[in-house]
């Protein structure tokens, strides 16, 4: 990624520091501190305050003005093109496609999650900041990329604050918390409760009621939400930060997935149908929006409709045993253990003759998601596609939240990626490219990039490379049930 | 393609054809008053049967054009590429009554065996090669990236040598444990170093054999190919330097293993894929020319 | 063990592009495949526009046509249709002759059936015995010299009598028979044996042995008596004239009946019949009798008339290399050779054995 640039601004001194409102909590030997961790920042309008995708480790408080907050990555895809265009068309999607499986995965999203304190529509993703909104929060904290671009649509004036002061002010200054609360509960939580699953039809009164009954509660890193086993009887909604989400299996753990902010989990508890079937730890800072039971219970019981509604899903998912992975295997080479669903070449067959690469590109695009090269174990060579592991490290600090787990353990990108690279060099497997930039990664100019990774082709009976091998040497395997032979 | 036992089926098959085909042809060979002749019934008909295989055999080239599309594995594409296309052989010479007949015929004839005996020494090349480059080649790359990665190998022991503080990826060595190999792909800051050693020997080192070995014809000539003329040097050169820069003689040596690696896997693929150059032209002139000889013989 | 961010940094030296990129393997191997088809459709571009289309042909033609070898149009005058006989009786009518198989029980083959073209240099008269065989064997079992049956002369019955053997230890003329004696060799076979010619030499007399004149040859014995009765007339009208009585040649007076000379002439021409005709002495001496008369002898002139003999091309054999009559023939009329005689020198690796050398076609 770029460097950031250089701040142009003016360091505030402290007695500038403790002449703002929001530093009105804080004690001056704890401001002494930070003195030259804050820069007051002017913009013209039309000036670019920060840029999606951009590495930072600042947030920034807007003071006075209004901003613009927007994704200017096209909202797209690469799609398998399965386009039957007369009877040409239909002959070669024949071919191409005659088995789908259907897909178990049903949600879609409607709203982007940004580093902010509104969401955006995916048709028209932009919306205004207004003095006292934070952006970047994450950035400033955790270091994670840019989530969108701003840009100032009057004469701007905001607060760049460095990870140190912003910590400072989230402990200690009510008047901002206070603030990023009222924020939060005015624009995105709502969205974020309709993102609950059972909450999802429901009528905008309840959900207003709900939103009342939010308390936001802060989490440090490691620090664990919710255990597996006990009753917590809490819906918990993200706002910011990764939680990840593993549930203990044998003597060692699974890692689910990790959730991003706007979505929840808990709900299940909060209608008393059960115990937490999972733990949710903290991956960084976290702040999550809770409501308990006792307040829900007393919000439902002027809504009979809906608790009639929410007691029969609960039964229902009482009923419900969701399969668990059948155990850890062995097989203890680091990498191997993470994956589910293994692409192997076996080396004694292959005639390295890139079939496998040509038909993973001609059915995605043009656009291959294996690439030939990577650990060999034994003689069999393990190319860069998606394992689908059993930790999926690049969902974890998405800044705009697109990766998303299914049910048939692939890992999906969302439209709306921003390129920004943070899952390509999270994976620790190098199986995510970014598509439409140059050569080592590197962003050009020109059409932005999109993260694009194996998808298992779970749409296919046999995936192409399989298919499309002339020697054999291409399986995929899954190790929770087969054994991979080690001479 | 390995022949294993995946393979029984078809060979139970081609078998059964080729000995049904071997009767039919004695048979028919000995009542026939002229001899047999491509142009008697049978004789069209064990023609007809060899190209249709040939033809099949060739459609392999078609069907790696659409790699992804359903219309069979490429798998048994292969499986059915070899098993009739070897059947053909026998086919082409019982149409022909094993006579070489005009100058048209000749030709066909002998482009034909060659194009099955090109066959035949590729899909022994398959046998072998595969396995002896993995077990030899640990650090195997992609290959048409293996020049890219020379030069970045070259880089990156240029910017050892000379001292830059870098952070170098792609140091690649290789360690197994039992039956398991990889490569340890290390990234180490290289701090300039401060204290006044001299880096003299590894730059003389640097321009006078790993520049040259790192060149694109280097392994033919270079002493750092052959493993010995490689350990003496490096021993001469860690007795040359300070017993610091030790760690930076051992990735220089690493490069150069790989180096080495890197021109095997060169020559190997080009033994494992050059057959295809013969392979592949003179069967389609082969399909070209039977057309010819199809038309041209019914025609007189 | 290996550390998890390994295969990460392998990555980025692939380029994602790099199937797609024209290495010059693919590159080398579509230009040859280019350049070879570019050669093969050369070749046979240029060859037709040449008008020289003999590449296309299965071999070279046989010796006697490689005048027309660069003409197909001669012989192949349709296209996708094989050869009819009438290209061939273009040029050949006169040499085929008649049909081979006769009317009514089937069709002559085709030409190209036995005559097989583009063979290489070939003799295209010389036919195989295989191609006899496929309407041979089935009909007779004879499939090639080997299996041949028993030379069968005809006619069965010459209806005369003949030994060689006698003949040829006879003691006349100084020694015993030459076979050229009696067979004189005409074009490939012999000149009819004629009694006038060839027995009379020796045999002018033996008919007559038993009585006291010689008789005429080819006569049957009824039409003799005249004759005889005539050498009987003059030979007593030269010898005893003072024996003719006017009155005994008158009829009707010194008695009854025909006079005495006359009755002895009968008698004795009676008798002189009987003598001639009586079983294995004169006339039946040789020729065979049924009731009184005389069959004629048949002698053809061929006696093989099946196959072609020449006995201009064997004329370096003795005759008794295979008319063995010492041995092999009792008394009898012919001496033909047996067909072990000729499988002697006629076999594989010896002379010509195929059915054509003796058996032709075409008759011409």
């Amino acid at each position: 990624m770029d460097s950031p640039a250089q701040p142009v601004g003016d360091a505030l001194g402290l007695e500038e520091m403790q002449a703002l409102p929001v530093f009105g909590d804080c004690p001056p030997e704890l401001l002494d501190d930070h003195v030259g961790a804050v820069l007051r920042r002017t913009f013209r309008p039309g000036e670019i305050v920060c840029r999606e995708g951009e590495s930072g480790s600042t947030a920034f408080l807007l003071l006075e003005g209004e901003a613009e907050i927007y994704l200017t990555s096209p909202v797209a895809h690469l799609e398998n093109v399965y386009n039957p265009r007369g009877l040409l068309g239909a002959i070669t999607t024949f071919l191409q496609a005659p088995v789908r499986r259907t897909s178990t995965d049903a949600s879609a999203r409607r709203r982007i999650p940004i580093d902010a304190p509104a969401e955006l529509s995916q048709d028209s993703p932009t919306t205004t900041l207004r003095a006292g909104d934070l952006f970047g929060e994450m950035t400033g904290l955790s270091g994670y990329p840019r989530s969108a671009t701003v840009r100032a649509q009057t004469d701007v004036e905001a607060l760049e604050l460095r990870r140190g002061v912003l910590d400072l002010l989230k402990r200690r200054s009510r008047a901002f918390q206070a603030q990023i609360e009222r924020n939060y509960k005015a624009r995105a939580l709502a969205s974020h409760l309709r993102g609950v699953p059972i909450f999802l039809g429901l009528s905008d009164a309840f959900i207003d009621g709900l939103r009342e009954r939010v308390e936001l509660v802060r989490y440090e890193p490691g620090q664990v939400i919710c255990t597996q086993g006990e009753d917590t009887a809490k819906l918990y909604v993200i706002r910011i930060g990764f939680v990840k989400v593993n549930r203990a299996h044998g003597d060692g753990e699974v890692i689910l997935r990790y959730l991003h902010r706007g979505e929840s989990f808990g709900e299940m508890g909060l209608l008393g149908a059960g115990r937490c079937r999972t733990t949710c730890t903290a991956l960084d800072h976290v702040e999550v929006g809770e409501v308990r039971r006792e307040d829900f219970d007393r919000l439902i019981d002027a809504f009979p409709a809906i608790r009639a509604e929410l007691e029969g899903m609960a039964r229902e998912h009482t009923e419900r045993t969701a399969p668990v992975g059948s155990g850890m295997d062995e097989f203890l080479v680091q990498g191997l253990m993470d994956a589910q669903d293994l692409l192997l070449i076996d080396l004694d067959r292959c005639t390295r003759c890139d079939e496998c690469v040509r038909a993973c590109a001609a059915s995605h695009e043009g656009v291959t998601r294996l690439i030939r090269d990577g650990l060999r174990y034994d003689r069999y060579l393990m190319p860069t596609s998606c394992r689908a592991c059993h930790d999926p490290l690049c969902m974890i600090g998405c800044p705009v939240g697109a990766l998303r787990r299914t049910d048939s353990l692939e890992v999906l990108i969302e439209d709306w990626c921003i390129g920004c690279g943070l899952c390509v060099a999270n994976c620790p497997y190098g199986h995510l490219n970014l598509h439409g930039s140059g050569e080592d990664g590197r962003a050009v100019a020109g059409p932005p990039p999109k993260a694009i990774r194996c998808d298992l082709c779970a749409e296919l009976k046999e995936s192409p490379c399989a298919y499309a091998c002339p020697h054999e040497a291409v399986l995929r395997v899954d190790l929770r049930t087969v054994a991979v032979g080690v001479r | 393609m390995r022949i294993d036992r995946g393979h029984f089926r078809w060979f139970l098959f081609s078998t059964g054809l080729l000995v049904v085909a071997c009767v039919t042809y004695a048979l028919y060979a000995r009542g026939a008053p002229g001899g047999p002749t491509g142009g008697s019934a049978m004789g069209l008909t064990f023609g007809i049967a060899g190209t249709a295989f040939m033809l099949f055999a060739a459609l392999l080239g078609v069907r790696k054009k659409r790699p992804h599309y359903r219309v069979g594995r490429a798998a048994t594409w292969l499986k059915g590429h070899l098993w009739l296309g070897a059947l053909s052989f026998p086919l082409v010479f019982f149409h022909a009554g094993f006579e070489f007949g005009g100058p048209l015929a000749k030709v066909l004839m002998w482009l034909f065996i060659l194009v099955f005996l090109t066959g035949l020494f590729g899909l022994a090349l398959q046998q072998i090669l595969p396995r002896f480059m993995t077990q030899n080649l640990p650090q195997e790359v992609v290959y048409e990236q293996i020049d890219h990665v020379r030069r970045a190998l070259l880089e990156e022991a240029d910017l050892l040598v000379t001292g830059a503080t870098r952070r170098n990826p792609g140091v690649s060595r290789p360690k197994s444990d039992g039956a398991i190999q990889g490569r340890v792909v290390e990234s180490r800051a290289v701090p300039a170093v401060q204290d006044g050693s001299d880096r003299a020997p590894l730059v003389r080192f640097l321009d006078k054999h790993l520049k040259f070995y790192f060149q694109p014809r280097g392994p033919a000539e270079s002493p750092l190919a052959d493993p010995n003329g490689r350990q003496v040097l490096f021993e001469e050169l860690r007795s040359d330097v300070d017993p610091r820069l030790h760690g930076v003689v051992a990735d220089l040596e690493a490069y150069c293993v790989q180096r080495g690696q890197l021109e095997a896997q060169r020559r190997l693929h080009h033994w494992l894929h050059g057959w295809l150059l013969i392979h592949v032209p003179l069967s389609w002139t082969v399909i070209f020319l039977t057309a010819v000889h199809a038309v041209m013989s019914l025609y007189y | 063990m290996l550390e998890p961010k390994t295969a990460r940094d392998l990555v980025p030296r692939v380029d994602m592009t790099y199937f797609r990129r024209w290495h010059w393997l693919r590159v080398a191997r579509f230009v040859t495949t280019m350049l070879l088809l570019g050669v093969a459709a050369f070749w046979v571009i240029g060859t037709s526009a040449l008008r020289n289309k003999t590449i296309y042909a299965n071999g070279p033609v046989s010796s006697g046509h490689s005048f027309i070898e660069e003409r197909c149009g001669s012989c192949h005058t349709e296209g996708f249709r094989k050869i009819y006989d009438a290209s061939c009786l273009q040029c050949h009518a006169a040499a085929v002759g008649l049909p081979h198989v006769p009317a009514g029980r089937g069709r002559d083959p085709a030409c190209g059936k036995c005559h097989a073209e583009h063979r290489g240099n070939t003799l295209l008269s010389a036919v195989e015995d295989k191609h006899c065989n496929t309407c041979h064997d089935a009909h007779s079992d004879i499939t090639s010299l080997e299996t041949h049956i028993w030379f069968r002369p005809q006619p069965r019955d010459q209806h005369l009598r003949f030994n060689h053997l006698k003949h040829l230890d006879l003691d006349l003329v100084g020694g015993p028979l030459e076979c050229d004696a009696c067979h004189v060799v005409v074009g490939r076979n012999f000149a009819p044996v004629r009694f006038a010619e060839h027995c009379v030499r020796c045999h002018r007399e033996t008919v007559s042995a038993d009585i006291d004149i010689v008789v005429p040859h080819g006569f049957q014995i009824g039409e003799l008596r005249d004759w005889i009765a005539a050498v009987y007339v003059r030979e007593w009208l030269g010898k005893r004239p003072e024996e003719i009585s006017p009155a005994a040649t008158v009829p009707g007076r010194g008695g009854s009946g025909p006079p005495d000379w006359a009755l002895a002439i009968a008698e004795r021409t009676r008798s002189a019949q009987a003598a001639l005709f009586q079983p294995g002495r004169g006339c039946l001496l040789c020729h065979v009798a049924e009731g009184q008369k005389i069959l004629t002898p048949e002698i053809p002139d061929r006696w093989l008339p099946r196959a072609r003999f020449d006995h201009q091309t064997h004329r370096f054999q003795s005759c008794d290399r295979c008319h063995d009559l010492r041995e092999a023939m009792s008394a009898d009329l012919l001496a033909l050779p047996r067909v072990e005689t000729c499988r002697a020198c006629h076999n594989r690796g010896g002379a010509r054995a195929k059915c054509v050398t003796c058996h032709p076609f075409h008759p011409n």
